[in-house]
């Protein structure tokens, strides 16, 4: 089993918090459907599943047209009222008998599949759906993710457009390959790639281990590393002023307001993932860069406040008001 | 030492309803205002052209489940016509001209109610699960090229489309249906067109079948609640006015479920166009999980097997006019 996906992280375009109502009304999709809503350990509302069709060809780097129908299915989340993402996945499998399109409804018994209708080399496939810029007629995730953060961002009705901190928009784009091998323990195998300033791959190879909940497990890292990225950006900047005479805490203080109480790691690791949580922790050191990162922020909010006590002082020395011994 | 913690939120597990199912959703036949209009005899001699046809759905219905549950339904048109006399006049002289030509049915329901039910916004609903068939090249970058209000089966013929130049004239090409055996039957319906200046939305006919038919399977939920109220009639007195009309009124208590795991329509062959539209509209509707695995579950455990694709569960016995 081969499930492909992409997903976009965004800060949602907003002053201020959104209340739980808004949210609510921002990622309705579907009419009878209320997003679902978990408050715990940090507030996440969630879409319900949309579709979408496409009949068009497989990613392949050696440019090979092998057919792929059915649909995507695209969800969007907002996390801790801030963080925004949208996600657009597909499970491919093989096209079983002849080669041929079926009818539309035969593809909407399964939605959220695709049917690939040549043979084509799982590693292949994988291999140029990650690395690869989806060319006309070829299947494009990515634009489907970018299609409803658009949407949802350009709300104005309930959004305002004046967020407190810029930042970009993150890619992620993975792809989970399943194995079933018998006899064996089941296992996961996790490559994880900075391929440009906002765009990761993630390739998750397990075997015997056809979970559900990958899609959420790689939106749990694309979350955490957009964090990263947006936080340590600002620790960047505050680095190339610090000694100079340089008001800082316009630039830091909405992190702080912001984005500092947003790191959860295990939050929203589901179920059956924490070990891989653990092991891409270990590995790539999330949780360490975020701690040396609220580390500098601490420490240049306190060195600024030393300095304006310093300032205070000399001023207060200076003034009318030093009593004369 | 062994410790356990479970925790979970209400608010993230959707609750839905779970409704029963008969076997088969039997419609017994479907009129026009006008033939209301024509009478009673008019009624009781449509009847008795779906008797027969009725007897020997019945009867092959034996031969396939050991003891059928069989429900039969009839539609009012309640949305398009307005009836000069009330539910309980109009039903009433559909249940007794049915009786007269020996068919009991179980649940008369309004076709108002397919539009729209007290809260429940079915139509919007049905709309908003709509995935339009991918015409070939359709790979993500661009949304599928929608008309408003309409829902064709392929690709529509160059220059009849609005979004196209104005000024440029198109030479005309076939349209052609996706997926398509050799030759295309391609069919563009009318979803809605916009009934007042205020721009409030009158359904189409065959939209409203589409959830008609999505009802009878049981397969949508508002909200996670089944969302038509069934009136038991046998107990309470029919309603004088529309207005105050439940979505169905149940004839009898002995009656078998509404909805079923499959629904067959004996209806004239004057239909056809629009069972065609109803089919390929609901041939481009994805169902929730929640519902689809509902019915699958309880199928399965009375050994009762359901097609995977909607459209399969959907029979007809179109009769030639009386």
């Amino acid at each position: 089993m081969i499930r492909i996906g992409e997903i976009r992280t965004g800060l949602i375009q907003n002053s201020n918090m959104i209340s739980l109502d808004s949210s609510i009304q921002l990622l309705s999709s579907l009419a009878g459907v209320r997003p679902t809503v978990s408050q715990r350990p940090i507030r996440q509302v969630r879409s319900a599943p949309k579709f979408e069709g496409v009949d068009c060809f497989a990613p392949s780097a050696k440019g090979r047209k092998a057919g792929l129908v059915g649909t995507v299915e695209c969800s969007a989340s907002l996390t801790g009222n801030r963080i925004i993402q949208t996600s657009s996945t597909t499970t491919i499998t093989r096209k079983v008998g002849k080669h041929r399109r079926e009818q539309w409804s035969y593809y909407l018994a399964n939605p959220g599949m695709s049917e690939l209708g040549s043979q084509f080399e799982t590693e292949e496939l994988i291999e140029s759906f990650l690395r690869t810029t989806p060319q006309p007629s070829v299947l494009d995730l990515g634009a489907i993710a970018e299609r409803r953060m658009n949407e949802i961002q350009s709300n104005t009705t309930i959004l305002d457009r004046r967020p407190p901190i810029r930042s970009s928009r993150s890619i992620v784009r993975w792809a989970h390959f399943d194995e079933t091998v018998e006899a064996a323990e089941s296992r996961f195998d996790i490559h994880f790639r900075i391929e440009s300033d906002l765009m990761r791959t993630l390739y998750v190879h397990t075997m015997n281990a056809p979970t559900v909940m990958v899609d959420r497990f790689c939106e749990c890292i694309a979350y955490h590393d957009w964090l990263l990225t947006s936080v340590g950006r600002r620790v960047e900047s505050i680095g190339h002023w610090a000694g100079q005479p340089h008001d800082l805490l316009p630039e830091v203080s909405p992190i702080i307001e912001h984005l500092l109480n947003l790191w959860m790691p295990m939050a929203h690791v589901p179920l059956g993932w924490s070990e891989s949580w653990r092991a891409l922790e270990e590995s790539v050191g999330f949780s360490r860069e975020w701690a040396s990162y609220v580390e500098t922020i601490r420490n240049f909010v306190t060195i600024s406040t030393l300095r304006q006590l310093e300032i205070l002082r000399e001023e207060i020395g200076k003034g009318p008001y030093e009593a004369s011994p | 030492m062994n410790s356990s913690v479970t925790f979970s939120e209400l608010e993230d597990e959707q609750k839905v309803q779970n409704v029963q199912y008969s076997h088969v959703s039997v419609e017994v036949g479907h009129l026009y205002f006008e033939d209301y209009e024509a009478g009673h005899s008019r009624i009781v001699s449509h009847f008795e052209l779906v008797k027969p046809w009725f007897d020997a759905v019945v009867k092959s219905l034996e031969n396939l489940y050991p003891s059928p549950r069989i429900s039969t339904c009839f539609l009012i048109d309640d949305y398009f016509a307005k009836f000069p006399d009330g539910p309980d006049r109009v039903i009433g002289m559909i249940l007794e001209a049915a009786h007269e030509a020996g068919i009991e049915i179980d649940y008369v329901a309004r076709e108002a109610a397919c539009a729209s039910e007290s809260s429940s916004d079915l139509a919007r609903i049905l709309e908003s699960r709509i995935v339009q068939d991918p015409s070939e090249g359709s790979n993500g970058r661009r949304p599928s090229l929608a008309e408003t209000g309409w829902l064709a089966n392929g690709v529509r013929s160059p220059g009849t489309n609005s979004a196209q130049a104005m000024d440029l004239p198109v030479p005309w090409s076939a349209p052609r249906q996706n997926g398509a055996r050799n030759h295309s039957i391609f069919l563009d319906v009318e979803l809605w067109d916009e009934s007042d200046s205020q721009g409030s939305r009158r359904w189409s006919c065959p939209y409203l079948a589409a959830v008609w038919q999505l009802m009878r399977l049981g397969l949508l939920r508002d909200n996670g609640v089944f969302p038509w109220e069934i009136s038991d009639s046998s107990s309470n007195p029919l309603p004088s006015t529309w207005d105050e009309s439940p979505a169905v009124f149940k004839t009898s208590q002995s009656s078998k479920s509404f909805c079923a795991y499959r629904t067959l329509s004996i209806i004239e062959s004057r239909f056809i166009p629009i069972e065609h539209a109803v089919r390929s509209i609901l041939g481009q509707t994805a169902i929730d999980s929640i519902p689809m695995s509902q019915v699958n579950l309880r199928a399965t455990a009375e050994r009762v097997t359901v097609p995977a694709e909607v459209v399969d569960r959907i029979g007809y016995v179109f009769m030639a006019e009386g």
